[in-house]
């Protein structure tokens, strides 16, 4: 059993790079491979732009314009690259200042942390942290994250394991609805969402958490996800597990989700940046909880705090954005997975 | 291995079936007869508009500790809310807890007076006319919330306005004191021009700030629907249900002329950053409430030397017919809501503590605004005194109407028509901005 | 309320009893069997996901469309009337009376006729220039997709400090040292949408870019050595080889971004409050469904937003698919 798992786990993740969405992460996999053909490339025709590989153990005579081009090329993706993280950084070094210094900093000081200060550097954070309490919403976050991740494999799960495997009558049936719901644009009907919870499940108090964390459980999309790619497993697998005297769940369990470690990755890497970046929705149904509210809500809260300085509302945003950056580090792969299968969509 | 997973899947079947019965299951009208802690303490629950931390809260907080102080079998949960842009915090909370039910709304909530109406309509503010009886006779009628003749919370203070003046700049343009005190008494919008006028030709670049440029737009309906009112005019019918006929009509447009032409004659305008009145340069004389009475007396005191009376001054709102004269009152509320428990004594009895005569001393310290109460004294030659005294000779609410908050945004539309100085006459953008409320009002009365 | 769900959920039921039935009346005449046993253990497997998929998704929808012929007020849930088409009279009437709703949809249609050609146009471009294999390529994409990161209310938060009208703001120390006096972007009613759309084009584009870098990757290099040989230029090439070969991601991304555009409110809602000059119509619905409770009212908005977006998705789909 467990060999079988092992070679088809390969087999099967190999296959998914192969696809060729070839992005951050797996560029520097394939590079060896491309070296050779690259190689073979630029021997033939040494004017292709395109071909031009800098480190090639290949020697090529560049020429001038090249070398203007190379320059050129840097510099403008400087000036591009500045543009999408001096804000970034303008947040980050103002996170480090009090207001004093955030005030006065001109120039090029205003994009840098406050260095002079180093005791104070921090102080911000503590603020942001302890006295205004965001750690409590921050672990209200990850804990909605980490139900409604649990919840959405195993709902979402189940249900494309049926579809895809089962047979039984108004399957085409449940497969058009959900071909359909795909279509349908979802974010107009928050108001009745809301009616919804609030009237008619009557939700209340600590309960109302649940109509935060299940509406991110239900992904139709995810659905038709699970419903592709365990379509692509093998049959037999499947019925060498029954023969052994193993159930439905069990089969599940123990084969079904193991084959699919990208899938069930991408979909938690992606309900995990849902969850934890929804603002609207929890703000609509949780205002009247501070403490139940999740992180992003409390932004605006802190905004609102008398006499809260720019360097404490910079802190709780990059507070804020630390686990999802960490999140979209550790998850690179899978987010371009997602990606891929987000075309799958058309 | 097989069991926990079988498990699993149950646990999340059932839970999705348990959330199938609630649907099922879910009903209204689960009302509690009182709310008590298991030592058998009342308990009272508020919701304070200001966010905690601001002196205004903190006020608050010293009040509510002081009443459990005395009321030892009382407790009370005080709540600090405050609004907010985006997702508006103070009516969302306000608007779930509500639609609960089950005494999950607070007991006393604070409130704008001129909302009143629209959430008595809604249900959410309880009918307190009984429950407050002849208490209600120790404030000055203009400040008490009413709709549809029932009484549904009490004034916490009046946030009363005036002109605040720059005596050094006025007396530089050559108005004596002799006419400021004349002026004091009541003045009209020829003789407010005519000030206009005369700062302006001897170099202030602002004579005056109607503070069109705050951010707040509920403040600039606050300070500027007084002059719809000045000549006669109204915004509403009595019931609060139709505006046609009542505010496009001659009238409000006349009243409110004088910001037109306050615009056009460059006495004012909408870039006046906001304390540049109180840094005592370039703005002659600034519309604004109580709280700014703190402001000159504290952190801008340099600037007007002399003080009351002397650097600075308070001019009532200027008319157009003199019986008509109108000024701005009306600020946040106490209220009793409809929140499921029946018992109401002990939130009536805090009411009545918080409304006081020591606590709106308390609140009116803080705020710089002045007590709405009858029995409030202030004495003579100071400036809470004149906007007490302003307050109850002139004082007229925000127009009445469940849908106030349509009013006010559309108020805060002709406004900005009216400043930008290219929209037409006043009166035209009044009547395309009446017949749109109009349209907005009778979503409600359909 | 509760009724209404419970007769649509019976609806449901009747509905899928029905095909069922069906279902197993083709069987049978095709001569083939069900397993019981799989049967019913499938549908305890889907239950979850189809009451869940009920309650939170199909509901709604239909509530949605339900509402939209209600005078549906939130605080009076009691009260329920029936009043056919006059939402939408009255929507048109706003519209003609140059009302909120005609500035939302006056904002919605600057903004996606702004952001979708500026942040597709950008995401291309640096999908483009990221293209090549170069040392620190890498460094650069990391570089462009930052702000996709950051949520969207953390990049409004950011963006308001930094067009903060206050002379601490970035933007306006930076016109400071030019002596420049500062500037309200957001509060000046003409300039407030153009930098809503540029922030939303900066966050959003680095997560198109990588689309794009993946369409760039499939489309072979001989296509370009082969040109190159036949003397194209670099234009002839882009409009030759490139953007036939990027269709599909075209195509996708065109929909996605211009149906993200569509709905933008988060930006609105948090940099500048409920503006005249900046409000959209997913703002108008939502402060007309949860703000002043008009829930019914808001349902129509949400009908006409949902059939006019899904009319143009499809005439997108259409058009990009035949060129």
């Amino acid at each position: 059993m467990n060999e079988l798992e092992l070679i088809s786990e390969e087999e099967l993740s190999e296959s998914f790079e192969d696809e060729g969405i070839d992005l951050i992460g797996s560029e520097n996999q394939s590079d060896g491979n491309r070296l050779l053909e690259e190689q073979v490339r630029i021997e033939r025709s040494n004017e292709s732009a395109n071909a031009v590989y800098d480190y090639t153990p290949v020697s090529i005579p560049k020429n001038r314009k090249k070398i203007a081009l190379d320059v050129l090329w840097y510099a403008a993706g400087i000036v591009l690259s500045l543009m999408f993280v001096l804000p970034i950084l303008y947040m980050l070094a103002v996170s480090t200042k009090s207001e004093a210094a955030a005030n006065q900093a001109t120039g090029i000081m205003l994009l840098l942390p406050d260095f002079g200060n180093l005791g104070t550097f921090f102080d911000n954070y503590g603020k942001v942290l302890t006295e205004y309490g965001i750690w409590r919403n921050a672990l209200n976050s990850f804990i909605y994250a980490a139900i409604a991740i649990v919840l959405n494999i195993l709902v979402n799960g189940l249900a494309g394991y049926v579809l895809s495997k089962f047979k039984f009558p108004g399957k085409k049936f449940f497969t058009f609805i959900i071909l359909f719901l795909i279509i349908v644009p979802v974010e107009t009907s928050i108001i009745p969402l809301y009616t919804i919870v609030t009237q008619i499940l009557r939700l209340k108090r600590e309960m109302l958490v649940l109509g935060v964390i299940l509406p991110a459980v239900i992904n139709i999309f995810n659905i038709f996800l699970f419903m592709q790619f365990f379509e692509s497993i093998p049959k037999d697998y499947e019925e060498a597990a029954r023969i052994d005297g193993a159930g439905n769940i069990k089969i599940f369990f123990r084969i079904i989700l193991p084959l699919s470690k990208p899938i069930v990755a991408t979909v938690a890497v992606f309900c995990f940046i849902g969850v934890w970046n929804d603002y609207l929705w929890p703000m609509m149904l949780l205002s009247g909880y501070k403490d139940l509210l999740p992180v992003q809500a409390t932004l605006q809260m802190i905004q609102s705090i008398q006499g809260v300085t720019q360097g404490e509302v910079m802190a709780s945003l990059v507070i804020t954005s630390i686990p999802i950056f960490i999140v979209y580090i550790a998850a690179q792969k899978y987010i371009v997975q997602g990606f891929g299968s987000a075309g799958l969509k058309m | 291995m097989k069991k926990v997973l079988r498990t699993i899947v149950i646990a999340v079947s059932a839970l999705v079936l348990a959330i199938g019965m609630c649907a099922c299951g879910g009903g209204s009208g689960n009302e509690i007869e009182s709310r008590v802690d298991q030592y058998g303490n009342k308990i009272v629950t508020v919701l304070f508009h200001k966010a905690s931390g601001t002196p205004e809260a903190t006020a608050y907080a010293k009040l509510v500790q002081e009443y459990m102080d005395t009321h030892e079998d009382v407790i009370i949960e005080a709540e600090y809310v405050t609004q907010t842009t985006g997702v508006n915090q103070y009516e969302t909370t306000l608007t779930t807890k509500f639609e609960a039910g089950g005494g999950e709304l607070y007991d006393i909530i604070t409130y704008d007076s001129p909302i009143c109406s629209g959430y008595a309509k809604s249900g959410m503010l309880y009918d307190s006319t009984s429950l407050l009886g002849d208490y209600v006779d120790e404030f000055l009628p203009s400040s008490i919330p009413m709709y549809d003749g029932k009484v549904y919370g009490l004034p916490i203070q009046e946030a009363s306005a005036g002109f605040f003046c720059n005596l050094k700049l006025l007396k530089q343009a050559g108005i004596s004191a002799k006419k400021i005190e004349q002026y004091k008494n009541g003045w009209t919008y020829d003789e407010f021009y005519d000030v206009c006028a005369k700062l302006k030709s001897k170099g202030i670049k602002y004579p005056v700030d109607f503070q069109l440029n705050s951010k707040d737009e509920e403040r600039r309906t606050f300070f500027l629907y007084p002059f719809g009112y000045s000549d006669g005019g109204e915004y509403c019918s009595d019931d609060g249900k139709k505006v046609e006929g009542f505010m496009d009509g001659e009238k409000v447009a006349s009243g409110l002329e004088i910001i037109d032409e306050c615009i056009k004659q460059g006495y004012t305008s909408k870039d006046i950053k906001s304390n540049e009145f109180q840094n005592g340069k370039i703005v002659g004389m600034y519309l604004s409430s109580g709280w700014t009475i703190p402001e000159l007396k504290g952190e801008y005191k340099a600037n007007f030397s002399g003080g009351y009376g002397e650097g600075w001054d308070i001019l009532p709102y200027p008319y157009k017919t003199k019986s008509e004269a109108a000024s701005a009152t009306g600020s946040w509320c106490f209220g009793i809501t409809n929140n499921g428990v029946k018992d109401k004594s002990a939130a009536v009895d805090f009411l009545k503590f918080l409304t006081s005569k020591t606590s709106a001393q308390v609140i009116s310290e803080t705020t710089g605004m002045i007590s709405a109460r009858k029995d409030a004294t202030y004495s003579d030659g100071t400036p809470e005194k004149f906007l007490y005294e302003q307050f109850s000779a002139t004082g007229k609410k925000r127009p009445i109407m469940p849908g106030y908050n349509f009013f006010s945004k559309q108020f805060n539309l002709a406004l900005n028509d009216i400043t930008s100085g290219d929209k037409g006459s006043v009166i035209s953008i009044l009547q395309s901005k009446t017949e749109a409320l109009q349209r907005e009002l009778d979503l409600d009365n359909r | 309320m509760g009724i209404i769900s419970l007769i649509i959920l019976a609806v449901f039921v009747l509905v899928l009893v029905a095909m069922i039935a069906l279902d197993i009346y083709k069987a049978k005449k095709r001569n083939e069997k069900y397993h019981l046993k799989q049967c019913v253990a499938g549908y305890a497997m889907m239950a979850p996901a189809v009451a869940l998929a009920f309650v939170f998704v199909v509901l709604p929808i239909l509530f949605s469309l339900g509402y939209s012929f209600t005078d549906y007020n939130m605080l009076y849930p009691g009260d329920i009337n029936f009043v056919g088409f006059d939402n939408f009279k009255i929507l048109f009437e706003n519209i003609a009376g140059h009302g909120e709703l005609w500035y939302a949809i006056k904002n919605t249609l600057i903004f996606v006729v702004c952001v979708v050609p500026l942040q597709i146009g950008l995401a291309l471009l640096l999908a483009l220039f990221t293209n090549r294999k170069k040392r620190g390529v890498k460094v650069f994409k990391i570089c462009f997709f930052v702000p996709v990161v950051i949520s969207l209310t953390v990049t409004s938060f950011l963006w308001l400090q930094i067009l903060s009208p206050e002379e601490s703001g970035l933007f306006n120390s930076f016109l400071g040292m030019f002596g420049i006096a500062p500037v309200d972007f957001l509060g000046n009613e003409k300039t407030a949408m153009l930098w809503i759309v540029l922030m939303s084009a900066w966050q959003g584009c680095g997560y198109q870019m990588l689309i794009f870098s993946s369409g760039l990757t499939n489309i072979r290099d001989d296509l370009y050595e082969a040109a190159s040989l036949d003397g194209a230029g670099g234009w002839e090439k882009f409009k030759n080889i490139t953007l036939p070969g990027l269709k599909p991601t075209l195509l996708y991304i065109t929909i996605t971004v211009f149906v993200g555009a569509c709905r933008v409110m988060i930006q609105p809602m948090l940099m500048t409050g409920y503006k005249m000059h900046t409000v959209t119509l997913s703002y108008y619905m939502y402060q007309l469904g949860y703000s002043s409770h008009y829930v019914g009212l808001s349902a129509a908005v949400a009908l006409v937003m949902t059939v006019i977006i899904g009319i143009i998705t499809l005439i997108q789909r259409k058009a990009l698919k035949e060129n």
